[in-house]
């Protein structure tokens, strides 16, 4: 009965149902803090140059080139269960054929507190295209843009939020010569 | 330590036995439905995946338990983490949503049938990865819904940090040589449920005394 086998499958079941508990009790305590930063977001400019595809090397395709501000104090979204923040600035327009875009151009990842604090003039990181490959096709509105980020937990669930979104659609400026670094 | 136990079944006969098996198969049975269940309530084929690869990271890392849900009206956004499985590759993979592209009208897309309204278009990227997963797809230029395995909903860190076991070291090596890519493994068991099952298993298999419900007056 009280051999040292039993005790310690006691014990080791007493220290995993304790732990699951912990990680329970973790995951819901982030529920309590629900901030909802806001930052500011203005596009400089937008410019589509023509330019060659990577895979197809016969078709023609456009890239666009985005020029961007944006200052936003995260530090609200980070607490003792924030493992990191995932920040993403993302393109959102609907084209002449009837489809819904939503292309991220921009993103950074967020580890510390001290860095939660955003203030940013960039250019897009990641390639801009229309999917019917060229921006002819997109509206003479142009695009919204707005910033989101993603709240990733040491454990628990993913949450996410939007710090930021411009007002008025940004127009695409298209320019005859292709792109010169 | 098991000739007392040999001894203990002998004592109590085939019934007894008969009646431990049966107890052996409803915990394994309980698993399984558990299991199966997640599965059903979240419609996916395996609602908890185990990170084996680190193009995710920092965000998850070897070894990290990740909670899928896929319902069948699921819309993905961007900014979202799917795992995601192309027809012939034998490990899916975890990245996240770069772009979207929802059909509202019937087009023709380059490359591709004609989508109908409702369709969505896809493209992910690893966090830890420089450029977006077009070379993993192994030929299609978009992933659809029906390659989507399910959204990651849910994480848990790893508790053991596979990164210090030295035969893992070597995977790790070849990972930093070539692009990353996330995979994951598909567990038929959890890690969870297999620890609890053997920590049970070891608890019945050991009891000192027959439970009360079995044999009451004949021992």
């Amino acid at each position: 009965m009280h051999s040292l086998y039993s005790r310690v499958n006691n014990l080791s079941a007493f220290l995993s149902t304790c732990t699951m508990a912990l990680l329970a009790a973790i995951a819901l305590s982030s529920l309590l803090f629900n901030a909802d930063p806001k930052g500011d977001l203005s596009i400089a400019s937008v410019k589509v140059h023509p330019a060659k595809s990577h895979r197809y090397p016969r078709k023609k395709m456009e890239n666009g080139f985005v020029n961007f501000n944006i200052t936003a104090d995260l530090t609200p979204l980070f607490h003792w269960n924030t493992k990191q923040l995932f920040l993403y600035l993302e393109a959102e327009y609907q084209n002449t054929k009837g489809v819904n875009n939503s292309v991220v151009i921009w993103d950074r990842i967020i580890r510390r507190k001290e860095d939660a604090v955003i203030n940013v003039a960039g250019r897009n990181k990641y390639a801009f295209k229309e999917i019917s490959s060229s921006f002819k096709n997109a509206p003479t509105a142009g695009s919204h843009y707005s910033l989101k980020y993603n709240v990733m937990p040491y454990v628990g669930a993913l949450t996410y939020g939007e710090a930021a979104r411009t007002s008025e659609p940004v127009e695409f400026t298209i320019e005859a010569a292709p792109y010169e670094v | 330590m098991f000739t007392e136990e040999l001894r203990a079944f002998r004592r109590l006969g085939f019934r007894h036995v008969l009646l431990q098996v049966l107890n052996f198969a409803s915990v394994i049975a309980s698993g399984l439905m558990i299991w199966k269940g997640l599965g059903l309530i979240t419609n996916t084929e395996s609602p908890i995946v185990v990170v084996l690869s680190g193009s995710m990271e920092p965000a998850f890392y070897r070894g990290d338990l990740l909670f899928l849900t896929n319902p069948a009206s699921e819309r993905y956004h961007t900014g979202d983490i799917t795992v995601y499985k192309i027809p012939g590759a034998d490990i899916p993979i975890v990245h996240r949503v770069l772009e979207t592209h929802d059909v509202s009208k019937t087009v023709k897309i380059p490359g591709l049938d004609t989508k109908q309204p409702g369709d969505q278009l896809l493209l992910t990227k690893g966090d830890n990865n420089y450029v977006d997963d077009i070379e993993l797809y192994q030929g299609l230029d978009w992933l659809e819904k029906k390659h989507i395995v399910g959204k990651v909903r849910g994480h848990r860190s790893h508790l053991v940090n596979i990164r210090q076991i030295p035969t893992l070291r070597r995977l790790r090596h070849d990972r930093d040589e070539r692009l990353p890519s996330v995979k994951i493994r598909i567990t038929r068991y959890p890690r969870p449920i297999g620890v609890n099952t053997a920590r049970i298993i070891v608890a019945v298999l050991t009891r000192p005394r027959p439970p009360s419900y079995l044999v009451s007056s004949s021992v």
